[in-house]
């Protein structure tokens, strides 16, 4: 998914980039709930008759179940964003915050089609500076990444015509 | 396996996802990739098919002549308990689970499962307690002998063996709710953009309530045979009247769980064959969101419906009416699923590839084995049926031509995309005239012995059972022998055959985002999900 943000008109451009994730955190705990309304119902009438020892089994399996979800949900929630501001361009991923970063002048930046890793890939998109480049949007698709492509390069040359 | 040993000779990158396969033993060992864990779980579920199919080949022996001839009656127990537990735990379900693995990525544009590794441990938990439970066979007392429902108290008589049931038990649960949660987490968090709930195809639809019915009634299963455990050597009395307790409340606590695991044993394989259907009828799926609506109502149902496998168990009448009814019904969204695959098929322009044909024939003998089903829900006239040879038709008919039938289709129907080769239609053709001829001269008979009073579970019976006795026999052994043709096809598919077009079927490129991927697909699909429309 791509979001483009605008701050002061032809200077200030933010780009976020997200990750194909299916589910909200507001799915996941409706999900959660579902199955924690079903197992609680079970494990109490069991414990009810007598037969406690499914309540410790069904205890552990929804902690199971909400841990692997919750850190599915985490990986997934993998983002890029864009800064344009000015003469400089920011690249910056991560998940609650910025892991990676990277500052480039947006003057000597160029976009750059790389060959797709295997015949079924999309191709790869970089952003390329003083002979270094670095792969952007990895976990879009390929009409994303065109789309991506289209939307930097025009924000990349207003930026210039303004900075000129 | 060919199917992704072949095809990484192409990328000159060294990012690091970008690796094939590694080398060696070992790669199977570590892999955390999708298609190898698929594999893996198809051969395993191949080879206990064998062994439980040898064990029904022992059972099939002793009774194809009254009288007791090669096993003694000791023995036999074990040969049928063990088969049956081989057959639910062994051969169906983790066929359905690399299958899974297998298709589901693929099926909804995901790169690989949710959880990688964790999808490496709950294949590499089967192979342990598929030992563990073999080995029971050369113990003290010999393996359990109680029949795989494992009441008590006769269960508690088992000897050195039981607790190494119990815990193989439990290790096969945690495989199976390991795989549930991951396919279930897979399919709602990893969708390619675009790839909506009700636009998944059916195989998907079918798992992830297969997933969810594993994950409510595992834990019921666990506590029973936990307590069984303990009520043999803590000094419990859970299930003991001596103690207080009572012998009832396991089998509810075993039905609980049992009825939807019968579900999980069929549920995919609605969705295999609501996959093949539409692809050799050259239209698409008749009522799909109906189809969905179904599958979650006969999941559902199935948490409503346990005892009408106890009967005969001295319910209070309310109970007798209620189970009757509530099991009556599931025969409504079940007629719903047939009736939306005889409208795909109806004015299709039909062609008879074996995958289709073992579709075909799926719907007809399900429907026999439903339609006993509906029978025997009826608790005035279960008291008849029930523990008789008609239980033992009606089971074997919704499992062996309704789940085994389905999984034999999805397997011609995707092992050309697996393994890059196209099978042997000849022999494949061959394989399902054998099975389905055999399978119905094994199973027919049983019906008659069931209504005549011929006890389930039995090494000898008596001389008027003698002539549907000794038919079954024969059906059985040339279906197990069949059997060794279906290995043929595939081995011989797997070693090369004519190339396979990525579509392999015409027009498949309209059913489904694996008919996308060339075949084989490279060992790492939709790095890059593709927009779904
Ligand atoms: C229309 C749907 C179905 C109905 C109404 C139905 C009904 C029943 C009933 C009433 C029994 C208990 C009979 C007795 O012990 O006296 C039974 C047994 C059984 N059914 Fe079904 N059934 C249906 C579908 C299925 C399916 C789809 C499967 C599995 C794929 C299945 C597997 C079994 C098994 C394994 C048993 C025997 C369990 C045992 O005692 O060992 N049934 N069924
Ligand atoms: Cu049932």
């Amino acid at each position: 998914m791509i979001k483009t943000e605008q701050g002061v008109p032809g200077r200030q451009h933010r780009i976020i980039l997200t990750a194909n994730a299916s589910m909200t955190a507001r799915q996941m705990h409706f999900f959660l709930a579902i199955a924690l309304l079903f197992l609680g119902m079970t494990a109490t009438g069991f414990v009810m008759l007598g037969a406690w020892p499914v309540l410790p089994f069904a205890g552990l399996e929804w902690l199971l179940l909400a841990y692997c979800m919750r850190k599915t949900l985490d990986r997934n929630a993998l983002r890029e964003v864009i800064t344009l501001a000015d003469d400089v361009l920011i690249w910056e991923q991560g998940r609650l915050e910025p892991e990676r970063s990277l500052r480039l002048q947006s003057a000597w930046v160029a976009l750059e089609w790389g060959e797709s890793r295997n015949r079924n890939h999309a191709r790869r998109l970089f952003l390329r500076s003083h002979g270094r480049r670095t792969e952007i949007g990895a976990f879009l698709t390929e009409d994303e990444r065109a789309t991506l492509a289209a939307t930097l390069t025009r924000l990349l040359s207003d930026n210039q015509k303004y900075m000129r | 396996m060919s199917a992704s040993a072949a095809t990484h000779d192409d990328h000159h990158d060294d990012h690091h996802d970008d690796h094939g396969p590694a080398k060696g033993f070992m790669r199977w060992v570590y892999t955390t990739n999708h298609k190898d864990i698929g594999t893996l779980y198809m051969i395993t579920s191949l080879i206990m098919f064998m062994i439980g199919g040898a064990m029904a080949l022992v059972i099939r022996l002793e009774l194809f002549e009254p009288g007791m001839q090669y096993v003694d009656p000791g023995f036999f127990n074990q040969m049928t308990t063990l088969h049956a537990l081989i057959m639910v735990f062994g051969a169906v379900m983790p066929a359905f689970a690399g299958m899974a693995n297998w298709m589901i990525p693929i099926m909804i544009g995901a790169p690989d499962m949710a959880l990688p590794r964790l999808n490496n441990w709950s294949f590499w938990l089967l192979p342990f307690g598929f030992v563990m439970l073999a080995s029971t066979l050369f113990m003290e007392g010999g393996a359990p002998a109680a029949g795989w429902t494992l009441y008590p108290p006769l269960v508690l008589q088992t000897g050195d063996s039981f607790p190494f049931t119990i815990f193989t038990i439990h290790i096969l649960g945690i495989s199976s709710i390991m795989a549930a949660i991951n396919i279930i987490t897979t399919v709602l968090n990893m969708r390619a953009p675009g790839m909506t709930m009700m636009k998944l195809p059916l195989f998907v639809w079918t798992w992830v309530i297969t997933a969810f019915l594993l994950i409510a009634v595992m834990p019921v299963f666990a506590g029973a045979v936990t307590m069984l455990l303990t009520d043999k050597y803590f000094g419990t009395s859970f299930f003991n009247a001596a103690g207080g307790g009572d012998p009832v409340l396991y089998q509810h606590l075993f039905w609980f769980f049992g009825h939807p695991e019968v579900y999980i044993l069929i549920l995919p394989s609605f969705g295999i064959i609501s996959q093949i259907i539409p692809t050799f009828a050259r239209k698409p799926l008749f009522g799909y969101s109906s189809m969905v609506y179904a599958t979650a109502s006969i999941g559902l149902l199935s948490f409503v419906v346990w005892a009408h496998h106890q009967y005969t168990v001295g319910m209070p009448i309310a109970g007798e009416l209620y189970f009757t009814y509530a099991t009556m019904l599931i025969a409504v969204p079940t007629g719903v699923k047939v009736f939306n695959w005889i409208s795909t098929m109806w004015r299709g322009s039909m062609t008879f590839e074996t995958p289709m044909l073992f579709a075909i024939a799926f719907v007809m003998l399900f429907t026999m084995g439903g339609f006993t089903g509906l029978m025997m829900s009826i608790s005035p006239a279960d008291l008849q049926y029930h523990d008789t040879y008609f239980i033992v038709a009606h089971f074997h008919y919704v499992l062996v031509p309704g789940s085994v039938f389905a999984l034999m289709a999805g397997t011609y129907y995707w092992l050309p995309k697996w393994t890059g080769y196209m099978y042997d239609e000849r022999l494949g053709k061959l394989h399902f005239w054998l099975t389905t001829i055999s399978v119905n001269v094994t199973f027919f008979p049983q019906h008659f012995l069931g209504l005549a009073g011929m006890p389930r579970r039995i090494p000898d019976y008596a001389v008027q059972f003698a002539e549907f006795n000794a038919w079954s026999s024969v059906g059985a052994f040339v279906f197990g022998f069949s059997q060794l043709l279906f290995i043929y096809i595939i081995i011989k598919a797997v070693r090369g055959g004519q190339k396979a077009t990525d579509e392999v079927w015409e027009g498949a490129s309209e059913h489904g985002l694996e008919w996308q991927l060339p075949s084989p697909p490279p060992y790492h699909s939709w790095i890059t999900a593709p927009f779904v429309k």
